[in-house]
């Protein structure tokens, strides 16, 4: 029962850091647009601008409590949508594109068989690998690897890269809301939500994420989904 | 008054340059990381820098004595979205203005003038 207490909080803890960085970003830079809304009309560069922030800040409110709720186990949060079909090339590729501060140029390299699609809801296996990718950038070195390859009746979507991987007394932890290992501390900010929020995306339609090492020792962060059946 | 603004986030650069040109500042210069500030700073020699704590490639902890080296008289806020007991003590220690982020420009505008 104590140590119940002493996780809930700080899990507590952490929501409460996540909500009070991360969260308060967009929702102050949110009001500070709004408020000066109609002060650049003389200028349509300025005005255009300021239009696609309070746009870009708005999405981010929202994806960051959509992402903190589904991390966090609410399940009320998770998507309503069936599982569609959803061809790995594609949604890997846009996921490496929503990625920010990558270095000009650098490509994800893929090794996926053509056609290759798993069962998950519109949008979720990108939403879910932009984690692990975001992860692998961040807190693993260059350059990242996203190899998939059937397994009987399941895809296994894996995302390898060459930094120190992740030491294996935190792989259990890794997937826990707001878990962030020593090196992520100290590489800079962030809110150890990642792979939490790929795992319950991947959890909810009965797939799981399995958290190993490389070959070289990297990090090999896997999505295991069900295959979907070949178009006829 | 002349200040650079530091802040890996594009679109609060952005914020802050609107608010702080309608407040009367001239904004001289725009850094996204503590190791870019350092630069920027000795390229404009601004009289004041907005400084977010949080950034990649060189936090604006690790900025801030690099800043005083080049100007002792350098005008430094702290723009931080929260700020534990270590930040605060932090920045009492080092004689900077610390001001917590919000829509509104007038507490930093003044910060910057009192700093």
């Amino acid at each position: 029962m104590g140590d119940e207490k002493a996780d809930l909080d700080l899990l507590r803890r952490r929501m409460i850091n996540v909500v009070g960085h991360e969260l308060r970003t967009p929702i102050t830079t949110l009001r500070g647009l709004a408020e000066l809304l109609g002060t650049t009309e003389g200028d349509p560069e300025a005005t255009e601008h300021l239009h696609a922030a309070v746009r870009r800040a708005a999405r981010r409110a929202e994806s960051l409590v959509d992402d903190l709720l589904v991390s966090a186990g609410v399940s009320t949060a998770l998507p309503v949508s069936e599982p569609v079909p959803t061809d790995v090339v594609d949604a890997a590729r846009a996921a490496w594109a929503e990625l920010e501060d990558l270095p000009e140029g650098l490509d994800l390299e893929l090794d996926v068989p053509d056609g290759l699609a798993v069962l998950i809801h519109k949008g979720g296996l990108r939403r879910a690998l932009a984690a692990v990718l975001d992860n692998a950038v961040r807190y693993g070195a260059l350059p990242v690897v996203l190899a998939a390859a059937v397994e009987g009746d399941s895809v296994r979507v894996a995302v390898r890269d060459a930094g120190p991987g992740i030491p294996a007394a935190d792989r259990a932890l890794a997937v826990e809301p707001f878990f962030r290992g020593e090196r992520a501390v100290t590489a800079g900010p962030g809110i150890g939500m990642g792979l939490a929020l790929a795992a319950a995306l991947v959890a909810h339609h009965g797939g799981s994420l399995v958290i190993g090492e490389a070959e070289g020792g990297g990090a090999e962060v896997a999505l295991v989904l069900p295959l979907a059946p070949a178009p006829p | 008054m002349r200040v650079v603004v530091a802040d890996d986030e594009p679109d609060v650069r952005f914020l802050l340059r609107l608010q702080l040109q309608l407040a009367g500042f001239e904004v001289v210069g725009e850094a996204a990381s503590g190791e870019e500030v350092v630069g920027v700073c000795e390229s404009t020699r601004p009289d004041g820098v907005v400084l977010d704590l949080l950034m990649p490639r060189g936090t604006g902890f690790e900025a801030i004595p690099r800043l005083r080296g080049l100007d002792p008289d350098l005008r430094i806020v702290a723009y931080t979205a929260v700020a534990g007991q270590f930040v605060r003590d932090e920045m009492a220690r080092l004689d900077v203005a610390l001001v917590l982020k919000t829509g509104d420009i007038r507490p930093l505008a003044d910060a910057l003038l009192s700093a």
